[in-house]
This record gives C-alpha cells, structure tokens and sequence, in this order.
C-alpha cells in the first residue's frame, strides 16, 4: 500500500496500513529555522529556504518528505504577475505590502510579518468597488500548477493537496478591515461585512474556479479555512457564524464539489467545537487542526462525538508539548492521539499548527517517527 | 438607582447605540453625580459584559461593541469630574511582550480593565525589558501586565520579571501574564503574580492586586 492508497483511505474513514502523516501545507509546515535545524540532524548539508514569506516558513524538500514518511505532496499557488515581493527596510522592521494591499512589519525581534496596516479600515460599502482588488485572472497564479498536479496525480504516489487558500476569503476580509473593527463591524455595522465578505469570497472562487479548471481532476483534497475561535471558546457566537461564515462556507464546498471530486478542508485554530456539526452540514470533509489543549477539543473526545462523520488533520499539540517537551511526552501525546482518534480510520497527523521556531528537531522526528512506529493498522493495544 | 443610570447601564450592557448619549445628556441635565453615572452606569454594566463574555453568553464581537460604547460614555463624564481627574481604582501598565505583534486579546483585556475604572497604559506590542522597567520607573504603576500569544516569545516575559527585580521595581508592582499558550504553571514557574484565563479573569486579579 503506498502513500496516497493509505491517504485515500484514511479521509475515507478506513483503516489502511498505517496512520497517514501530512507535512508541507498552508498551515502544516515548518519554519525556516527550525527545518534548517531538521537538515542538520538529518545530515543534510543545505540551508533552509523561506517559501511563504509571511510566516517565513518552507516548503520541505522531497527528500525530507521521504524520510518523514509524509504521504501528502502540495500543490502550491504561482506567484501573481502583477505583484512582486519587494520588503522595504524601514525603522520599525522589514514592510511588506501585498497584493491586497495590507501591510505586514517583521521587526528584528520577530520571526515573521504581521499585519500592520489594513488599508479598508475605515472604509465604506460604497468604498468597495473602487479599491484596487487583486486581480484573481493574473495568469502568474497558475504557473507550473497543472504541470505538479498532474505528475502528481500521474504518479500516483502522495496524495495531492490543494494549497489555493489565498490567505482565505474570510481571514482576508478582516485584514483588509483590521481585526477589531470587523468584529465590532458584525454587530454595529452588518451590511458592511456581508459586503467585504461577499467580494473576498468572489475574488476566491474566481481565482479558485480558474485553478480547478487546469488542476481539479488530480486533487484529492482542497484547503480551505479561517480561525473562529481562540483558546477558550469561539471568537463570535454560533449565531454570528450562522449568520455570515456558515452560508458561505457552504457555497465555497458546494462551489468545490461541482468542480472536483477533491475532499474540503478546513482550518480554524482553537476552540470550534460548538461548530462542527455546521461544519458536516456545509459539507466540509476535514477539520484541521484539532487544536487539542484549546476547551472541547480533546481529540479522544470529538472522535467518540463525531466517528465517522468529519476526519481530523493534525492534532499533535503545538503550544505544549512539541515547544517544552522530551522527546518521550512527543511519543507520549503521538499514542495518546493514535489511541483515541485513529480507531476505523478518519485521522491524518502533523502538528496543530506549523511547526515554530522553538521546537526542537528532536521533537520533529519523534512526532513522524512516532506515527511510524506506533500508527500501524491493526493499532496496538499497548498505545 | 435612577431610572437614567438604568439606561446608561442598558445602552452599554445591550448595546443599543442609539440610546447611549441621550441618556448620559439627559443624567446630566438631571443634576446626578458624575461618579456615580460612571460606577452604577458603565462600570456596573461593563462587569456584566465582562462576566457574560467570560460564561461564553456574548463573544468577541459585542464585547467590543459593549467596550467601544463605555468608552464613548466616559468621555462625555469625564470633563465633568472636578479638576479632570477621577478616582481611580488602580494604574496598570500592559503590553504585548518582545517578539509579539498579537493584540487583540490584550486589547480586550485593556478594555475591560478601562471599562472597571482602571487607569490603563497600554505600551503596545513588540515591548522590550527595557522599555517596560523604564515606564514602571516613570509612571509607577501598581500593576504590570504581560501578554504574549506565541510560544517562541514567552521567555520574554520571565526576562522582563528579571529585569523589573534587578532594577529594583519588582517588588512595587504586581506582574500578570495571559495569552493563549499559558497556564498558571507556567506563570508560577516565571514568578508572576497572577494568570488569567481570559479578560473578564483578568479584571478579578487586578482587583485583588490593588486591594492586598
């Protein structure tokens, strides 16, 4: 059975020859730092290289990939034409403005850009149809896409993911508006929201519907996402969701679906679980990242709720254990989650978000390692 | 209490925009105390807010609301307070640790202290060691407040307790830390004060901070 068979097979709720691990995605992969680190160990003589700049994260190379065990290959955006990334050296830090026009400072002291400026922070709806949008026609976010999906696909070997999140439709509307006033924005100012929501989620399907169109028959799985929920509980009421996330959600899936056989995905950090059942309900096949020490997530817990009815991708936790802990509390949390959440298939592992600069290489390898070892079908009973 | 002040407190707790200024106007018009359209109307409906946002009855978005509306009250009272100055309930100084640019917990955070009718400096994010034993030195709060959300930036806060106890100032002010990735293990293990789980957690420590 190989990479992709047991990929399938998993997202299918079936139980393979082991446990499927995924590393390289949106929001599953590794700093530059941390994998230059990873190379040492791993006795590679090569430096790290930064693909998404924004998180100055990397696209791990195949042979990495391959002595991880990593079952999963992406398929990356191109990058526009019509923007170029040019940071500029300021007194604060390194300025990036992005296509959208949003701008992200790197001081010193950081390990990545954040958000500093949002250019539609205090605009109207009317404003809208004037601001200088990205183009999601610019041919420069097709390029080489068709080419690695089909030798992907060809190969047959992974399983193919689609990364066209775009920094997704959602988390761009609040950027472009600033986080705080968006929030404020969903009680005191609804029609404005529902606006810049209707056009980032356009702009996405467009960009979306011209990639599908070249690459959707190779994809096995399509990323989607957005962060509803911080440690504790959901950043906004179910209400709020129902109101302006859910049916969007469902016409991005429904959008999908007509276009590929491909699974959706979606991502959203924290506490989500009073929004899963919504999430089957639009359609989503995957939650990521089963955020496991936020309130409600225990992964034994939603596995036991939920069975076969959404799978889980990720799920080693990322704010403890892989920062602070030994190798054996990696190979600790690794059984624990393979125990109580890989029953009948339905789980995918990485981390719970992109692996940080203060994680050990140590822990790396234990968490893909661990998996290995212990991941096999008919799962042991001494996990 | 005064009809009036009920509304104020309804306007801020329920959010109901249109209502607020007319009734602050119409208090006082009506002669009452300024201190007391603050304590009965804003704060008094800022620690339901903040309580309601801590059992998970509203979230992120009427809270900022609730807080933005306070703040709006505020500014019409406080002119009307002898010589400008309040009485406050206690200064505390926060920002978001070296390394950090997330905010909008601790702006929350700041809200909330500020809607409790504390005087809240809000140094920012990205906060050096020094920058921060340099305004306790200046300003001498009571209270020092830490955020970080990032686990790569939450060595910073044990390094800015060291700072504050090799200056001198450690044991003049109270230290609180929050953000996502903490518990109160870890606050302990750094010697902090205090951890809160969330705003409404923090507003109960600074409370019992200023009153120990």
């Amino acid at each position: 059975m190989n990479s992709k068979e047991r990929f399938i097979a998993a997202l299918n709720h079936q139980e393979a020859d082991r446990v499927p691990l995924d590393l390289g995605g949106w929001v599953s992969t590794i700093n530059v730092k941390t994998y230059t680190r990873l190379l040492r160990k791993l006795g590679i003589q090569r430096e790290g290289e930064v693909f998404d700049w924004l998180r100055q994260n990397v696209s791990p190379e195949e042979d990495v990939l391959e002595r991880l065990g990593v079952d999963t290959r992406y398929v990356h955006l191109g990058a526009p034409h019509s923007w170029h990334f040019e940071p500029e050296q300021t007194d604060r830090g390194l300025y990036v403005t992005d296509e959208w026009g949003c701008g992200f400072l790197m001081p010193e002291s950081s390990l990545y850009y954040n958000l500093v400026h949002s250019p539609l922070k205090d605009a109207a709806i009317d404003d809208l149809d004037a601001y200088p949008w990205p183009d999601p026609d610019d041919s420069g976010y097709l390029d080489g896409v068709a080419r690695r999906a089909r030798e992907l696909s060809e190969a047959g070997e992974y399983g193919v993911v689609g990364n066209f999140a775009w920094e997704t439709w959602f988390e761009r509307a609040w950027k472009l508006r600033a986080m705080d006033r968006f929030y404020m924005d969903m009680v005191a100012n609804k029609e404005f929201i529902h606006a810049i929501l209707d056009k980032t989620l356009s702009l996405h399907l467009r960009l979306l519907g011209n990639v599908l169109e070249v690459c959707g028959q190779y994809l096995d799985v399509i990323i989607q996402g957005g962060d509803l929920a911080g440690q504790n509980t959901t950043l906004m009421s179910p209400a709020t969701y129902r109101e302006f996330i859910k049916p969007r959600q469902e016409k991005a899936v429904r959008f999908i679906k007509e276009r590929t056989r491909a699974k959706v995905f979606w991502h959203s950090c924290g506490a989500v679980s009073s929004l899963i059942d919504d999430f089957i309900e639009v359609g989503i096949d995957i939650l990521n990242p089963v955020q496991v020490r936020a309130t409600g997530m225990d992964a034994a817990a939603l596995k036991k709720r939920y069975g076969n009815r959404i799978a889980f991708w990720g799920g080693v936790d990322s704010q403890q254990v892989l920062p602070n802990g030994s190798v054996a509390d990696v190979e600790t949390e690794v059984r624990h989650l393979l125990k109580h959440a890989a029953t009948g298939g339905g789980l995918v592992v990485c981390a719970v978000h992109n692996i940080q600069a203060d994680v050990p290489e140590e822990n790396v390898l234990a968490l893909y390692d661990g998996v290995r070892r212990w991941g096999n079908y008919p799962l042991s009973r001494d996990l | 209490m005064h009809e009036l002040l009920i509304k104020i407190n309804d306007a801020v707790q329920k959010r109901q925009q249109a209502e607020l200024v007319p009734s602050i106007e119409a208090a006082i018009e009506a002669g009452l105390n300024p201190k007391a359209i603050i304590d009965d109307g804003l704060i008094a409906a800022m620690d339901v807010v903040g309580s309601e946002f801590s059992d998970g009855i509203i979230f992120v978005p009427e809270m900022l609301v609730s807080a933005m509306l306070m703040k709006q009250g505020l500014k019409l009272i406080k002119p009307l307070i002898a010589g400008g100055s309040d009485e406050k309930k206690g200064k505390v100084l926060i920002g978001t640790v070296k390394g950090d640019l997330h905010d909008i917990g601790k702006n929350i955070v700041v809200m909330l202290l500020e809607g409790a009718g504390f005087e809240v400096v809000d140094l920012g994010v990205d906060l050096s060691v020094d920058q921060v034993v340099k305004k306790v030195a200046e300003l001498k709060p009571q209270i020092v407040g830490l955020s970080a959300l990032l686990t790569t930036t939450m060595p910073e806060m044990q390094k800015t307790i060291a700072a504050l106890t090799e200056s001198g100032f450690r044991d003049q002010v109270k230290v609180m830390v929050g953000g996502a990735p903490l518990n109160q293990a870890f606050a302990d293990s750094i010697g902090a004060d205090g951890y809160a789980k969330d705003a409404a957690e923090a507003v109960s420590l600074a409370r019992r901070m200023v009153s120990a």
